[in-house]
């Protein structure tokens, strides 16, 4: 076990050890003061189309309720009854007025206020007060744009300025149609033996990975021109820990890069309310990429946004989406829908090679001598520069930029001290 | 349903799972009629009760699934397969289909069958330890439509029991 967290990385993040993705200490440390901190992402709004409807969801490994009350109001709980601790509602999704515990019959109503408890005047006497036992709340709760996000820190900052200049890239998918954005129905949910930022880093910006890890998308298809180096191709930190890659085009025209014809046709279609709504500098942006710190990965080109929940030091579970602009027609949902299957998901031709490298990083690492070793994000260190018209610290898309700011923030959640020294690990000390 | 066409499509499931066993994946598509729906629905814990209560599998498919191929995107698949960049199968894995509960009911057409089979596909890959061993079990639901006198699959669900799929990734068929 890892007791001294100065070695762990360095104040640039151009190494972190890899006891950073094995150990158990530093992961338990991880679920208090990341998970239990940052504003995570909880689901759509489009999931809670009607008065009472609900789904469950993860904010780490905290098991949660997202309801919609029968005013229309938001509110997300903790899924275990107070009494003796029983999951309350085993139901991925739906609709109801009450969550009823299955163990002792205490019930709940969509508020997550107690509203019901058998026996309250023969068994408690009328002594218990209902109004202190209600299901844990998560402290904030808010949406920006249709995303619905939680936290359980009371006195975490506004979702708005937790996502600071990102949300600027952010529009550029979920603000194009005055109508916004929508999930489509149903989420892949799997299981990879790898630690959770092992694809936090990869998602954060690894443009680097794509000619290879996905070469073989490339070699069998005709989008080949997708995996080339452009210039104009970017890594961007907009704020510490939350990065993306993206294209700033010549035109809006050339920023579509849509899979499908189709969905290219749609987004030609569409794009004079694009341009009038996201202006002249972000209509020409292509987000092909990115990370919302902690754990919400972004890739839009591909129409997915995921959560990578941590599962104990080796092991997440990946919840995957689909979204579509909500105004666009059938026919051009169900292509995108097909689009993202083809390359995402557990079955997606880019997404299985990912699942393969991550295992195996995790696998090759854990052992004795191994995981004394550190990981190397040295590339483009000392390159970083602004750019006229992008917000944030920008890089060549082939670089690291954004792996280090997410690094360089894990360590300040983490308050884990780094070490002075830039370039290399000391090796060998844990 | 005579015994024949029973033991022609119960002969048939077996000869499928056994090319995609031995990886003979260019000789498993030509089993596949040109116009395949191969479909694996995503899986919910859902309320018995309320307004939700039909069965998810037995809906319209306009929700997001594991697989929603065409003979053209299958096709794909299985070209990535051979492009020693598939790194999900790069070496391949070993799998075992084994394919059981065989029902073979009267289609659309004399030309078709309706098919039920449950399958257990043991997947293990690398040295078979530590995630590298996996099991995924479900039913087909196939649409098989005799095409010059040959068995084809025209049309395949495939309903997987688990809510959360316990695998790095389903870079197999099924």
């Amino acid at each position: 076990m890892l007791t001294d967290t100065k070695t762990l990385m360095d104040e640039r993040a151009a190494w972190v050890k890899r006891e950073a993705f094995l150990d158990r200490a530093l992961y338990d440390r991880e679920q208090e003061r990341v998970f239990r901190r940052a504003w995570l992402f909880l689901g759509h709004e489009s999931q809670l189309a009607q008065p009472r409807d609900f789904f469950t969801a993860y904010m780490g490994e905290e098991p949660v309720i997202v309801t919609r009350d029968g005013s229309g109001q938001i509110h997300a709980f903790l899924n275990t009854c107070r009494h003796r601790g029983m999951r309350v509602c085993r139901a991925d999704k739906g609709n109801t007025a009450a969550f009823t515990c299955s163990y002792h019959a205490w019930t709940y109503d969509t508020t997550g206020a107690l509203i019901g408890v058998p026996k309250h005047k023969e068994g408690y006497y009328g002594e218990l007060n209902k109004e202190e036992w209600g299901l844990l709340l998560v402290a904030q709760v808010d949406s920006y744009k249709g995303l619905l996000f939680g936290t359980f820190d009371p006195s975490a900052p506004s979702l708005r300025a937790y996502l600071g200049d990102m949300a600027f890239y952010l529009d550029v998918i979920l603000d194009r149609r005055a109508g916004g954005t929508e999930l489509i129905s149903g989420v892949h949910r799997w299981v990879m033996k790898a630690n959770w930022k092992v694809a936090a880093d990869n998602n954060s910006g690894d443009w680097y990975h794509v000619p290879y890890t996905h070469g073989s998308l490339a070699r069998v298809s005709a989008r080949r021109p997708l995996f080339q180096d452009l210039p104009n191709r970017m890594q961007v930190s907009p704020h510490p820990g939350h990065t993306l890659v993206v294209l700033l085009a010549e035109t809006p025209e050339a920023a579509v890069r849509a899979v499908s014809p189709a969905v290219q046709e749609y987004y030609l279609h569409t794009l004079p309310e694009t341009i009038q709504r996201l202006g002249p500098v972000r209509s020409r942006l292509s987000f092909v990429a990115g990370n919302v710190f902690p754990n919400f990965g972004w890739v839009p080109g591909s129409h997915s946004i995921r959560v990578y929940h941590p599962r104990g030091p080796e092991c997440m579970e990946v919840w995957s989406y689909c979204f579509v602009d909500k105004d666009a027609p059938p026919e051009v949902k169900a292509a995108i829908r097909q689009d993202y299957v083809q390359r995402f998901g557990p079955s997606g031709m880019l997404e299985q090679d990912d699942g393969e490298n991550w295992s195996q990083v995790s696998a090759s690492s854990h052992s004795s001598l191994a995981r004394t070793l550190e990981f190397n994000y040295q590339m483009g260190l000392g390159h970083e520069h602004s750019h006229a018209d992008l917000p944030g610290e920008v890089g060549r898309a082939t670089g690291e930029l954004t792996h280090r700011s997410f690094y360089r923030r894990w360590a300040h959640e983490m308050a884990i001290e780094p070490a002075a020294d830039g370039m290399h690990g000391d090796g060998g000390d844990a | 349903m005579s015994h024949e066409r029973f033991h022609a499509i119960e002969q048939f499931l077996y000869k499928e799972a056994r090319l995609l066993d031995d990886r003979r994946f260019n000789d498993w598509l030509e089993l596949l009629t040109d116009d395949i729906s191969y479909t694996m629905p995503t899986r919910y814990n859902r309320l018995r009760a309320g307004p939700d209560e039909q069965w998810e599998v037995e809906r319209e498919l306009d929700e997001l699934c594991y697989f929603e191929e065409t003979k053209a995107s299958l096709t794909q698949r299985v070209q990535r397969f051979f492009s020693g960049m598939a790194w999900a199968e790069e070496p391949p894995s070993r799998t075992r289909h084994l394919i059981t509960n065989i029902e073979v009911l009267d289609g659309d057409s004399p030309e078709e069958a309706v098919v039920y089979s449950s399958f257990l596909t043991y997947r293990s890959r690398l040295e078979g330890q530590k995630g590298d061993e996996d099991s995924f079990v479900g039913r087909r639901e196939d649409v098989l439509r005799r095409v010059n006198g040959e068995w084809k699959v025209a049309k395949r669900r495939i309903i997987i029991d688990a809510v959360v799929i316990n695998a790095q990734n389903l870079s197999i068929f099924f």
